[in-house]
């Protein structure tokens, strides 16, 4: 297999667990109206990037694994290939070398399982894994309160950055295996972008790390950074850190019911900000979102991250009419993982 | 209790779901829409929703269990339940018409059903 066939069975992995969120809409009805521009803009920021960067130098302008991923998946290979569709150009070799660059930055940024196809998303090293298994302060006598903190730290990430594009915010990475049916999962939220989408948003840290550290039973990552543990799994120790202002700072036990609290107030806020949103504003939100994935690889190439004027055009054009057409995916999930590995294909040409 | 002592209960059966996070709950309960996310008075509640969004979190930290009508497996419902290590079962049609606010109700959420 070589690593555009690992990438599909990847997604077709991800693409068959049933019913993603809608919230505030399905992906495409934000989406669709500015792929193509989205893509290019992704294309074009790769291309000149590669002439200047080395790989490994254009992989640390990603924060994040799963960012990558989303990018391949959420709209440079579909927007590219709709492009091709309408004006034959690019070609499909070019979407499908454009797509070979982005993976292989992603095998440069995962120390291994780069597709998840064991059901890992690795960023450390097992000699960095265990630094932080020996020089972590761990705790564990409020577990239900941690598992608390992760749920709301979650629903921030998910508050907002729309459910399809909390990769700007939040990746899971591990399972690093400490020995002694020991796992280590680091949960990190990033919140320092926050006001780039959402400049009234309420203050957070500009990141929280939650360290946990399961026994027995598995956990496993996919594609898409959703995680399953089989029902054995038992939270053993945990860790909590906020990071300001490049510092960090452990979270004791006693100041985490504050930030759940205070976390749980501000997603309910802002859901309720996003709901009141007209449906052309939501659109433009959800634009600023994609564009800012990539946003490191804008700051170094010296060029403003936001979209550009013909987004707006394309929203004002035609944002109503894509939000109201309604996908028609199947309902079976094998059948919506065929559907959409045949658009995450760059080799293949659309036909529909 | 056991699953099993349960799944003698059949002809109880109120709702069936998809599994999303295992094991047995019971409460009374709470239907939540969007528009209505107050946390009820009663400690021992089972939400019961169409579906969730962000919003619904604190709600899922301090219900006993989930029934969310639309949803599958990676739905904010389920993933959250899992975190919580609550019951939960997804895909659950007419739960919110079926089941009343305020009933008293076990969740076997391993076997994907609610009974009386």
């Amino acid at each position: 297999m070589n690593d555009i066939d690992d990438y599909l069975e990847s997604v077709k992995i991800a693409y068959s667990k049933p019913g993603g969120s809608n919230w505030p809409a399905k992906g495409r009805q934000i989406s669709n109206t500015f792929i193509t521009l989205a893509a290019l803009n992704q294309l074009r920021q790769l291309k000149e990037a590669k002439k200047a960067k080395t790989d490994p130098e254009i992989a640390d302008l990603f924060w994040s694994t799963t960012q990558i991923r989303y990018i391949l998946t959420g709209e440079f290979v579909i927007g590219l290939k709709i492009l091709e569709q309408k004006s034959k150009k690019p070609s499909i070799e070019e979407i499908s070398e454009g797509t070979q660059n982005f993976l292989n930055l992603l095998k440069i940024k995962a120390k291994e399982d780069p597709f998840c196809l064991k059901g890992s998303n690795k960023l450390l090293s097992k000699s960095q894994a265990e630094e932080i298994e020996n020089s972590t302060k761990w705790q564990s006598s409020n577990k239900q309160a941690i598992k608390k903190a992760v749920v709301s730290a979650s629903a921030l990430a998910w508050a907002f950055g729309y459910d399809t594009y909390y990769t700007n915010f939040m990746e899971i990475h591990g399972p690093y295996e400490l020995g002694e049916e020991r796992q280590l999962i680091v949960r990190e939220y990033k919140f320092d972008w926050v006001k780039e989408v959402w400049p009234e948003a309420p203050e957070l840290p500009d990141m929280l790390k939650y360290y946990l550290i399961y026994g027995n039973g598995k956990i496993t990552l996919d594609w898409e950074m959703h995680h399953d543990e089989s029902s054995e799994m038992t939270l053993q120790e945990y860790a909590a850190i906020k990071v300001i202002d490049g510092k960090e700072t452990t979270i004791l036990d006693n100041e985490l019911e504050e930030i759940i609290e205070k976390n749980s107030q501000i997603v309910r806020e802002q859901v309720d900000k996003v709901n009141c949103l007209p449906i052309l504003d939501k659109i433009r939100k959800g634009a600023l979102l994609v564009f800012l994935q990539t946003k490191c690889l804008a700051d170094e190439l010296g060029q403003d991250w936001r979209p550009a004027k013909e987004v707006e055009q394309c929203i004002l054009e035609k944002g109503l009419d894509n939000w109201n057409s309604t996908s028609t995916k199947p309902k079976d999930p094998n059948a919506v993982a065929s559907h959409w590995i045949t658009r995450f294909d760059p080799r293949v040409a659309l036909n529909d | 209790m056991l699953e099993g002592d349960f799944l003698q209960n059949s002809d109880k059966i109120l709702v069936k779901g998809q599994t999303a996070s295992r094991g047995i709950a019971e409460g009374t309960v709470h239907i939540a829409t969007d528009e209505n996310l107050e946390i009820p008075t009663e400690k021992d509640f089972i939400l019961v929703c169409k579906q969730t969004n962000p919003a619904y979190s604190i709600l899922l930290m301090k219900s006993k269990g989930v029934i969310a009508e639309v949803g599958g497996i990676v739905s904010h419902a389920a993933i959250i339940s899992r975190e919580l290590e609550i019951p939960c079962i997804v895909s659950a049609e007419n739960a919110t018409s079926i089941l009343k606010q305020g009933q008293k109700i076990t969740l076997d959420a391993s076997n994907g059903i609610v009974y009386e």
